[in-house]
């Protein structure tokens, strides 16, 4: 028999009240796993999300709500950009492509996009990427609609089915389209991207749809957009561009570089992220808190064991070690449980980030960095557990084999 | 040739760190004391009569303040900490009052478990061909081997506790107040196993007790009382 042997021996048959404290320990090292991890997806997330654009250009806002409204859909804008500003836009010197946005209704609360075929071409994600149909083409007149890969699989449609938008963007809108369905022309690849949550029409469906019955005119403009994706000629003209959308005079504009500002939607969210690694760190610091007051009031407790093993030859560093193997033992034990956990939590919310994010959460090996954040812990068990193993040293350096009850 | 002496102590006096500059008065103070191998002593000693610090100093546990105690001829005082330990472990078997055993290992384990901190490893198989034969020797049957000690009753346990001093073969066996928890019957019992056990291997025997009525089965009795050893 070993020491660690026996050390297994005896952290077993503490198993019911230790069992809860490594429990604690576990959950620590899951959510702080979580935490860490949810930062690095959500970072390359967001970078992901958005390629090949030079400039987002909106109504008069903040940036950010520009970024969300048009390429998150987690923003609204009350007001549109006049159709005429898109047409003087469009004629711009080096603009090279234009594609506009049309926001405001829905189906089954996902996002309803109008806008162009040429979107399918120039809405670019991850490095350059573009869309691609898992199943038939672009829509080509107003009465088709494309669908976003997890629309299709969430709401199951196939090719040919029919769907009735919604006006609004609640999930249950008492005001429906029905005089107007359209018919599923397209679905898209997945793309890990809010894309995959949204419906695409014509421009002029939604025009259509929102035309009343008493001028009725089938090809009309429409008069207000949501926004737009652009393209530039050449990387130089950007700035220029950049500050005449912003001076734009016939109707205030804010122009964006989408790169730009998804940096500083991330600043902001790294703000929270790191309140909430602070949080982690405090839960890590209060469970190996409880398992230290389980370990020293076991101790007491274990007097008796301690005199026996002393008893029968061990030396005071034969305590020391065998504490000190008990709390490695428990420190394993409660990074192992913490990762399985950690696992089983992914799991689990992956497909809900997915729902509401949009963005792919990859269940992937533990990384570099998460590796680092287990040795770490590892080490702070390791420092905690001096704590019981000096005690125990000392206890039995002093008392010998005296059995004090 | 005359028997060789396994215990000795000499002008030993032990008084506790914290109260040495207190009292003028030893805790512990005995002139002259000699066992020879394979002999019997009995230590009769009220509580706070010292004999847990003399069973410390004995055990090599405590160390030596003034005087000496030589066992098998060798000088405790000379001796390391470490060294008392492995000594310990090698040299002497010892016995507790009662719960001698760890909860969390089945009888087989309590008996093996002696020979831990030894200097010379058995192998596994060496281990428990050994346990199983002292099991034996103290009639424990077989079908408690892989039990939890708890479902042994007090007097099986007292005496897996004896299998266990007698494990690694030791020279000098120390019991403190073995037989306190046990009743008239099991205390005989006890008793008997212990000195035949003993004497089979030859080993020395210290026996503590305040029960003056299991001076019989020894052939030294010492009364320890107020720290002063009187024969």
């Amino acid at each position: 028999m070993t020491l660690l042997s026996l050390a297994t021996k005896s952290l077993l048959n503490r198993r019911y009240t230790l069992g809860l404290s490594l429990l604690a320990v576990a959950m620590s090292v899951m959510m702080l796993l979580g935490v860490e991890r949810l930062q690095q997806q959500i970072k390359s997330g967001f970078a992901q999300t958005i390629s090949a654009t030079d400039l987002i250009v909106g109504p008069r806002s903040s940036p950010l709500t520009l970024l969300l409204s048009t390429v998150f859909d987690l923003a609204e804008q009350n007001h549109g950009m006049s159709w005429q500003s898109y047409q003087q836009i469009k004629n711009m010197p080096d603009v090279q492509w234009v594609v506009p946005l049309s926001f405001g209704d829905s189906h089954e609360g996902y996002r309803v996009v109008g806008t162009l075929p040429s979107y399918f071409i120039y809405r670019q994600f991850a490095n350059k990427t573009s869309l691609s149909f898992q199943q038939g083409r672009a829509f080509t007149d107003d009465e088709g609609v494309v669908l976003g890969a997890m629309v299709a699989q969430k709401l199951g449609y196939q090719l040919g089915d029919q769907v009735v938008l919604s006006h609004g963007l609640a999930a249950r809108s008492f005001s429906q389209h029905r005089q107007h369905p359209l018919k599923v022309v397209g679905i898209l690849a997945m793309t890990g991207t809010p894309v995959d949550k949204r419906l695409f029409v014509d421009l002029q469906a939604i025009e259509e749809m929102h035309a009343t019955a008493e001028h009725h005119d089938a090809h009309q403009q429409p008069d207000k957009i949501s926004g737009l994706l652009m393209g530039a000629t050449s990387k130089f003209s950007l700035l220029n561009l950049l500050r005449d959308l912003n001076e734009f005079t016939p109707e205030p504009l804010t122009a964006i570089l989408p790169q730009v500002a998804l940096q500083q939607l991330w600043n902001l969210m790294s703000v929270v992220e790191k309140g909430l690694m602070v949080l982690s760190v405090l839960v890590v610091v209060t469970g190996l808190i409880g398992l230290l007051t389980n370990i020293l009031t076991n101790l007491h407790q274990r007097h008796r064991e301690l005199a026996i093993l002393r008893a029968l030859g061990a030396a005071p560093r034969h305590i020391f070690t065998l504490l000190m193997g008990e709390m490695l033992l428990l420190g394993c034990l409660g990074c192992a449980l913490g990762v399985g956990l950690f696992y089983a939590a992914q799991v689990v919310a992956a497909p809900l980030v997915q729902q509401s994010l949009g963005m792919p959460l990859m269940i992937s090996m533990l990384s570099l960095a998460e590796w680092q954040l287990l040795g770490l812990l590892l080490v702070a068990i390791i420092v905690v557990g001096f704590v019981p193993a000096i005690r125990a040293y000392r206890m039995t350096l002093h008392d010998g084999m005296q059995i004090r009850s | 040739m005359p028997t060789p002496i396994a215990l000795k102590v000499e002008q030993l006096k032990f008084t506790w760190p914290a109260a040495q500059n207190k009292s003028t008065k030893p805790l512990l103070s005995i002139d002259a004391l000699s066992v020879a191998q394979g002999g019997r002593l009995f230590i009769q000693g009220a509580s706070g009569s010292g004999k847990s610090t003399l069973l410390g100093l004995l055990a090599g546990i405590h160390p030596i303040q003034q005087g000496d105690i030589r066992l098998l001829g060798q000088s405790l005082k000379m001796m390391s900490a470490s060294a008392r330990d492995r000594f310990r472990a090698q040299h002497i078997g010892y016995i507790f009052q009662q719960l001698n055993l760890l909860p969390y290992l089945n009888v087989l384990e309590n008996v093996q478990i002696a020979g831990m901190f030894a200097i010379h490893s058995m192998s596994n198989n060496a281990s428990l061909q050994r346990a199983k034969s002292v099991l034996q020797q103290l009639n424990i049957a077989e079908s408690l081997y892989t039990q939890p000690v708890s479902h042994l009753s007090i007097g099986q346990q007292q005496r897996v506790a004896i299998a266990r001093a007698l494990f690694l073969q030791p020279q000098i066996i120390i019991a403190d107040e073995p037989t306190s928890a046990l009743d008239a019957q099991n205390r005989d019992d006890f008793m008997q196993t212990l000195i035949a056990s003993s004497a089979e291997l030859g080993a020395t025997l210290v026996f503590v007790s305040h029960d003056p009525s299991l001076r019989d089965y020894f052939e030294q009795v010492l009364v320890l009382a107020d720290g002063d050893l009187s024969s």
